[in-house]
């Protein structure tokens, strides 16, 4: 065998010179026959010819011989993809347009695929990543996947034999991290000491948690992530084993991941891990060891890795058996309460059914794009596929397979569509960056880096190859369908195939229609963009800056906070041009936030009374600064009772007390009793588009320092005048109070809302994007559609204008054509646009999905662009000069 | 004759026997083999070239120019020691395979 190889070797490095040799063999072997022949008493002449033909067609018996040695297909295919660089080299016109098409599409498929592929299908940089489960909690009641568990629960459930070990973290720490005298705040996970033993991620340096690193009193340690490393301490080599400073005290790194590890969570990151003992630390003081012995609070995930030989199934019954052991020994707290597993780094249930949905539309855009792309690189095929007609036939004639052919011809429309895929994995590499660095409008650690793996590239190489069969196929059958007489013959097509091309009028009307429905979601998109740019907030928006810090980070105690805020309040209002300034948990128009429950508390028996408010915590003055109206009763004064007290707005207030004044009136808010002092007017609270929400304001003196939120406190200054200039006097002020807070998050409201319009902005700008795209392809196909069928019809023409047909005839004629085509596409479009755009009423806002101005404008601008791409080709039959048109013929 | 008229092989082993008198080329190979059928096999260029290149694959012949009795430059075929044994095993196979069918025929 391996002799074999050799000697195939060998033949294939002498491959000229053995092809000469065959040659020269049987060339010497027809003179030999023809020899013979003319021995025999046959005529010199003749005795040739006779040979010649016994032996048959001498290359087809040379490629046949050869074929022993080396296999013909990669021969085949390098010449068949040379033959097709060359015809499109020659047609540099037809190449871009069509490589452009398939750019666009494979493109915008590739990027959506990209985004899926983290969401949904990146195993985690980890060992084994099969065997390493989430554990999450399913509520009974609601059916909510995906819950947080309880630390006692987790312990319980580390019994399943099949696990080797369980760790819980918590993903969402913020910490302050100091270097180089600057604190800055990151975002990282507490984790049991097990963490790294069961994930088992790779370590650039170091280890993960020693067995006893998350029992109290051990000394801190923290194991960093790799872009932590590089972007806070310059990837200083030296740094394991040495301490840094977090929340201002001392830990020591002990490991280092290796670079592509930022935790198990999908889409969100950490970059620092912290064992369980550091919880005290973390939260603030008397909110963490409680945590843990604590079975009603869910706040933790958990993942475990599964045992050798241990399998999936078996531990997920184990796990559900416990689950209803702890659910019977555990009534209180776990009747509702059933756990799951699922293979670990997928996106959260309980989103990602929702994630899905969405990949799921944009993928429909995608290939709706790819689609009318296709449909013109197929009709340029068919086009080039019946002005080849003639060469084709001629190839066929002369004795080429149709299988052959057919190969030839998919060949080349595979390399169109590949160079395609080349240009859209390029645009897909350019809109991955582009999405990495669109800023979400939230604080929490979002992970949008899109790296485009081995797997996108696949993906958008089988596209390709897909695009080019599929849509080369059709027009290479049509191409290569024996008819040669009549090519050979007339060059030009039958008749019939003259007056309609049925199936690329169908692919034209096919694309105008998809074109519609992409422009008709854009215009309403757009409307609603702009209907929600335009909302009534509820405030004023102007002139506010805000920034935010985070006390609870620093480990105040009670009065050290209160000292701080006060300072920094004090220090901010001080400031000439700042004309007011008041401190919240959170502001309008920040997604996320706080909600939860209020009752009347004359109703607090009753489940039904219960009315879902966005809670906020603010200062005296915030109302004031933000210019949202006080109705009715007060604001919040400086050193207010500790005493339970609230401010409702109208929508709360119009719900728990309907026609009644609300002050005075009380609240049952967890189990406290609370005082309702004032009534403001409603404000957007979360989003721009929502409907008016009930929200609960509570004086924030009583938990600046140990507060849940985990975003911090946010300043909030109207100033005088252009309210970014403020920006370092602000921060300076901060830093007065307390050199070692972390200033994050400065913005200015007006930057706050265009991040609020981020969803609507983003969907306006897709839809339109693609619509525009869509557009684009769509004129290329028309126009290509009627410069052909003029360039066909070129004698036929000449016939019309020499028996007194005016240049204004001819003109309407090929518009008539072309509009004919574009008004059945847009009619079949309207009526999809009309079905698909009622399901989408909920993303709409402040405009009807079938709003007439989208409705009536964008077929007008359709038609009248298809009408300006038909224009250039019927005039230049108009302009055909009827003498040289009928030479044609 | 197509080379689907023959048992898989035959060709090759037949021109493998007809090397045995000495170096040939492929025109009187295909000669040789007319002539030692009475006329009824008549190989094919088509067949007999790329078993050639087959036999030559396997190391079974080697090629070699050389000038023909009437001056022609040809390429010569001459039996290899491997191929000398391929064809024992060969014909042995053939005489179990021929006997074989004979036998189902009803001719032995």
């Amino acid at each position: 065998m391996f002799r074999r190889w050799q000697r195939r070797l060998r033949y294939w490095l002498h491959s000229r010179d053995r092809a000469r040799f065959l040659r020269e063999e049987m060339q010497a072997h027809l003179e030999m026959m023809a020899q013979a022949l003319v021995e025999d008493g046959m005529a010199e002449s003749q005795a040739r010819s006779a040979a010649l033909r016994h032996f048959g067609n001498l290359a087809h018996l040379q490629e046949d011989s050869r074929q022993v040695w080396i296999a013909r297909w990669p021969s085949d295919l390098l010449r068949d993809t040379a033959l097709a660089l060359r015809t499109l080299r020659q047609q540099p016109g037809f190449a871009a347009v069509a490589v452009l098409s398939a750019a666009l599409g494979i493109g915008a498929c590739s990027l959506v695929f990209s985004l899926a592929n983290v969401a949904l299908f990146r195993p985690l940089p980890v060992e084994e990543p099969p065997r390493l489960m989430s554990i999450a909690g399913l509520n009974l009641r609601s059916g909510k996947a995906g819950q947080s568990l309880s630390f006692p629960d987790i312990e319980d459930l580390r019994q399943a034999r099949s696990f080797q070990g369980i760790a819980a973290y918590f993903q969402f720490v913020p910490a302050m991290i100091t270097t180089g005298g600057e604190p800055r705040r990151s975002w990282g996970s507490l984790v049991t000491a097990n963490y790294f033993d069961v994930v088992r991620p790779a370590f650039a340096a170091g280890r993960g948690f020693a067995p006893r690193d998350d029992q109290p009193g051990s000394p801190p340690a923290v194991v960093l992530s790799y872009p932590l490393w590089q972007s806070r301490f310059s990837a200083d080599p030296a740094l394991l084993g040495r301490t840094i400073e977090l929340n201002r005290r001392k830990v020591t790194v002990v490991g280092i991941t290796a670079p592509g590890f930022r935790g198990t969570e999908s889409m969100f990151y950490s970059d620092f891990w912290l064992p369980f003992s550091m919880l005290d630390v973390l939260a603030g003081e008397g909110m963490g060891g409680d945590r843990l012995r604590d079975r009603g609070g869910q706040w933790l995930m958990a993942a475990g890795r599964l045992r050798p030989g241990a399998n999936a199934r078996t531990a997920a019954s184990e796990i559900d058996v416990l689950g209803k052991r702890l659910a019977s020994t555990y009534p209180s707290t776990n009747r509702e309460r059933a756990f799951r597993i699922e293979r670990a780094g997928q996106l959260n249930p309980g989103v990602r059914k929702l994630a899905t949905a969405f990949f799921l539309l944009l993928l429909v855009v995608a290939a709706l794009v790819l689609c009318t792309a296709c449909a013109n690189v197929a009709n340029l095929l068919l086009a080039r596929a019946s002005a080849r007609r003639k060469e084709i036939a001629t190839r066929l004639a002369i004795g080429a397979g149709r299988g052959r052919l057919l190969r030839q011809l998919l060949t080349e429309s595979t390399l169109l569509a590949l160079l395609g895929g080349a240009a859209g994995y390029a645009l897909a590499q350019f809109g991955a960056f582009a999405v990495a660095r669109s800023r979400i409008p939230l604080s929490l650690p979002v992970d949008l880096s899109l790296s485009l793996d081995n797997r996108v590239l696949l993906f958008s190489i089988a596209l390709s190859v897909l695009t080019g069969v599929v849509f080369g196929l059709v027009p290479a059958l049509r191409a290569t369908r024996p008819d040669l007489t009549g090519a050979l013959k007339g060059g030009g097509e039958p008749l019939a195939h003259l007056r309609r091309f049925g199936l690329r009028n169908l692919l034209v009307v096919a694309q105008v229609a998809i074109c519609m429905v992409l422009l008709i979601s854009s215009g309403l998109f757009l409307r609603s963009f702009d209907s929600a740019r335009n909302a009534v907030l509820g405030f004023s928006h102007r002139n506010l800056l805000l920034l935010e810090f985070d006390p609870s980070l620093n480990r105040y105690t009670a009065s050290d906070a209160r000292r701080v805020t006060g300072e920094i309040l004090n220090g901010v209002r001080a400031i000439p041009g700042v004309e007011s300034a008041s401190l919240a948990d959170s502001v309008p128009l920040n997604l996320e936030g706080t909600q939860n429950a209020f009752t009347r508390e004359d109703q607090a028996a009753g489940g039904e009374t219960r009315i879902r408010a966005d809670i906020y915590s603010v200062a005296p003055l915030f109302f004031d600064t933000l210019g949202i109206r006080l109705l009715s009763g007060e604001d919040f004064r400086p050193g207010n009772p500790s005493g339970d007290i609230a401010i409702l707005n109208q929508t709360a207030a119009a719900k728990a007390f309907p026609g009644e004044n609300p002050i005075g009136r009380r609240i049952s808010y967890l189990g406290r009793t609370v005082l309702v002092v004032g009534l403001v007017q409603t404000a957007k609270s979360r989003t721009i588009g929502e409907d008016p929400h009930p929200c609960l304001y509570f004086p924030i003196a009583r938990d600046l320092h140990g507060n849940d939120s985990l975003t911090g406190l946010t300043l909030v200054l109207r100033t005088h005048g252009d309210p970014a200039a403020y920006a370092e006097l602000a921060r300076q002020a901060i830093r007065k109070a307390d050199p070692g807070l972390a200033v994050f998050g400065v913005r200015t409201m007006e930057a706050q809302i265009s991040r609020a319009l981020y969803l609507p902005r983003l969907t306006a700008l897709l839809f339109g994007l693609t619509g525009i795209v869509g557009l684009l392809i769509s004129s290329i196909g028309l126009y290509g559609l009627i410069s052909f069928a003029v360039a066909r019809r070129t004698s036929e023409i000449g016939v019309r204008m020499a028996v007194g047909a005016t240049s204004l005839q001819v003109l309407t004629m090929v518009l008539r054509q072309g509009i004919a085509l574009t008004l059945a596409g847009s009619a079949i479009g309207l009526a999809f646009a009309f079905a698909v755009s009622r399901t989408a009423a909920s993303l709409l806002y402040g405009v009807s999905p079938t709003d007439a101005a989208t409705f009536l404008a964008v077929p007008a601008f359709l038609i009248l662009i298809a009408a300006a791409s038909c224009l250039i080709p019927a005039r230049r039959a108009a302009s055909l000069d009827p003498i040289r048109a009928l030479r044609c013929l | 004759m197509g080379k689907n008229d023959l048992l898989p092989g035959t060709l090759d082993m037949m021109v493998l026997q007809t090397l045995t008198r000495g170096t040939l080329h492929g025109y009187a190979i295909a000669q040789l083999l007319k002539q030692l059928s009475d006329d009824i096999l008549q190989v094919e260029e088509g067949s007999l070239y790329p078993a050639l290149q087959r036999l030559e694959l396997d190391g079974w012949i080697e090629g070699e120019w050389a000038l023909s009795s009437n001056n022609r430059r040809a390429r010569f075929y001459k039996l290899t020691p491997e191929g000398r044994k391929a064809l024992a095993s060969e014909s042995a196979r053939y005489r179990r395979m021929t006997g074989a069918i004979a036998r189902v025929m009803g001719m032995a």
